[in-house]
């Protein structure tokens, strides 16, 4: 999908995805899955919470139309606003753990059993993400999935740099920890 | 398990993500509402001049709007510029000297000089620059930023009463690892934490000339370079075997060792502050949940834990005469400022919902970063050191705060050690 939608319409592919309601289904069908795929890779496979989020995320974007220029595809203005509304949903789990003065502690299958394949081992890596407190995985997802410096992460966490770098290396050290205990075997 | 490892286990991981059909028609008629309602915003007089007024500033990917509405806009922006540039000059033709120098602040990417005292602000770069990482020279003439982006992050420098921006270390390809930034005592030389070739490691740029070395040597994992007050060495946090250490250096390579002792498995976050004579290097190590307050000999490499096990402390800075402590301490709603003497005795708080900033060059002065629940308020600003006159220079936009956390000062240098 192009940013212009003809060489007589100068109106961006979201002008065109608002005009009427059929173009905006249609729109909507073609770029929801792309912004719940990313989504649900970051939520460590919670598909309620990847939903959600996506729909939040598709609400802001209509409210936040006028921000929206054209010069890239809409889907990846999408996945940005996405980014925000991930960061704001792990600040806000950071904010309850901080003042239910607990972690966030799931329910682990420790079964003895041999698992030695990817499904297997995929399923640990999400039980050990979500087993981080939300600050953790916040950074681990932002600075391992989406590549991002840890700057950039900073920003999105609401932390200075120094804390966020901190973090980084706590949240690698926590994960090394938990996998040990849930990895495939 | 090495980080490159870890990196790749979590990067390995997909899921199905088949979408439920209901949710995607529930999806869709949900939004189809605010699709509506946004349709008749736009095509209402407002809206319509909102579109103009964009496509008046020519955003690209729009074709421009008639050429009336156009010059009617551009008309309208250079009377408020012209307002606004004589509401400045003004303001900058009232400031007064001050002790303390200026305050040089990044806020939402845009590097400012700010007067603590009359509370002046001077644009210190064109607008569209986004500085980060910023810091001063503790004699208060030259402003450090980085800009990040691209195939590499750039480091400037920039005079701090006006002048075209210049870039230091060009020559080399590296990446600012955001860590605070750090002056020699006599304004020549800052030194950086980069990485270069794949490794964290401290940087010395001769302010004056660009030129910059490594001080590190090139398989070692370094963090958060602190220089001395002497100028003679520099304080770092070391990362081997998975640990984080606190060493020194000589700013010529030599005469690296771990000052830091046993800290019986904290991991050090990186030193804060030295203090005036040299002898000290105060610094936080946590691990878990717990994290304390430390000082290092730097004669007998050893550590002192100043605070008590029951407080939470992170981020220190000494007062420049070395006989206080500033840190923060967790609290219910974020954490709480406090000082102390210098060896940790009579800590007592002096501001909730405070962070540090570090002190002002003549004591008198705390920088804090103030983040009261009510977004409305907070902002940076200076405290004293007995927790009166609290004063706020930069008011934080309230759509900024989330809580704790607030995402529009990207960096801020007063020309004294920082945590």
């Amino acid at each position: 999908m192009t940013a212009r939608t003809s060489v007589e319409d100068d109106r961006n592919e979201l002008e065109v995805a608002l005009a009427d309601d059929r173009a905006f289904e249609a729109w909507h069908r073609l770029t929801l899955p792309r912004v719940y795929g990313y989504l649900l890779r970051r939520c460590a496979g919670d598909a309620s919470l990847a939903e959600e989020l996506t729909q939040q995320t598709f609400i802001a974007a209509i409210d936040q139309r006028a921000r929206f220029d054209g010069r890239s595809e809409a889907v990846t203005w999408l996945c940005g606003i996405a980014r925000h509304k991930l960061a704001d949903h792990f600040r806000a789990l950071e904010r309850d753990e901080r003042r239910h003065r607990r972690m966030v502690l799931r329910e682990i299958d420790v079964s003895s059993e041999a698992r030695p394949d990817p499904i297997e081992e995929r399923d640990a890596v999400a039980r050990t993400l979500r087993s981080l407190p939300a600050s953790q995985r916040a950074v681990l997802i932002f600075v391992v999935l989406d590549d991002l410096p840890v700057a950039e992460a900073a920003r999105l966490l609401g932390k200075s740099p120094k804390a966020t770098e901190s973090l980084l290396f706590r949240a690698r050290e926590r994960f090394r920890r938990a996998y040990t205990d849930e990895a495939p075997r | 398990m090495t980080d490159e490892q870890l990196d790749v286990l979590i990067r390995s991981v997909d899921y199905d993500d088949a979408l439920d059909p209901a949710f995607v028609a529930a999806s869709a008629a949900r939004l189809l509402g605010h699709v509506r309602r946004a349709r008749a915003q736009d095509a209402s007089s407002l809206g319509r001049l909102g579109r103009d007024l964009r496509q008046a500033l020519g955003v690209p990917g729009r074709t421009m709007a008639s050429p009336a509405v156009r010059g009617v806009s551009l008309l309208a922006l250079l009377i408020l510029g012209l307002v606004a540039g004589l509401l400045i000059a003004g303001a900058l033709h009232r400031a007064t000297p001050f002790g303390n120098g200026p305050l040089v602040v990044s806020v939402g990417g845009t590097l400012e000089a700010i007067d603590p005292v009359s509370g002046a602000v001077r644009r210190l770069l064109p607008r569209g620059e986004r500085a980060e990482g910023v810091s001063r020279s503790p004699d208060g003439t030259v402003a450090t930023f980085w800009t990040l982006g691209g195939s590499r992050d750039h480091l400037f420098a920039v005079d701090v009463d006006g002048g075209e921006r210049r870039e230091l270390a060009a020559g080399l390809s590296m990446t600012w690892d955001p860590s605070i930034d750090t002056w020699s005592p006599d304004s020549r030389s800052l030194a950086t934490e980069v990485t270069l070739d794949g490794t964290a490691r401290i940087l010395i740029v001769d302010v004056a000339t660009g030129a910059a070395r490594a001080v590190t040597p090139p398989g070692m994992v370094a963090h958060n370079p602190l220089w001395s007050p002497d100028g003679g060495s520099i304080a770092f946090t070391p990362e081997l075997g998975g640990r984080r250490g606190l060493s020194t250096i000589r700013t010529d390579g030599t005469d690296l060792h771990d000052v830091a002792g046993d800290l019986q498995g904290l991991s050090v976050a990186g030193p804060d502050t030295w203090s005036p004579d040299g002898q000290w290097i105060y610094f936080s190590a946590d691990k878990d949940t717990e994290s304390h307050a430390f000082r290092a000999s730097v004669k007998t490499r050893s550590s002192e834990q100043l605070t008590q096990d029951g407080l939470r402390t992170y981020a220190m800075a000494s007062s420049p005469d070395g006989s206080r402590i500033a840190f923060i301490a967790a609290a219910d709603y974020g954490f709480d400022l406090w000082v102390a003497a210098s060896d940790g005795t009579g800590a007592h708080r002096i501001l909730a919902a405070g962070g540090l900033g570090g002190w002002s060059s003549d004591g008198q002065l705390i920088l804090v970063k103030w983040k009261p629940p009510d977004d409305t308020l907070g902002g940076l600003g200076t405290i004293r050191p007995d927790g009166t006159d609290l004063r706020i220079l930069v008011p934080f936009d309230p759509s900024c705060r989330r809580g704790w956390d607030e995402s529009c000062v990207l960096g801020f240098g007063w020309g004294q050690a920082r945590p």
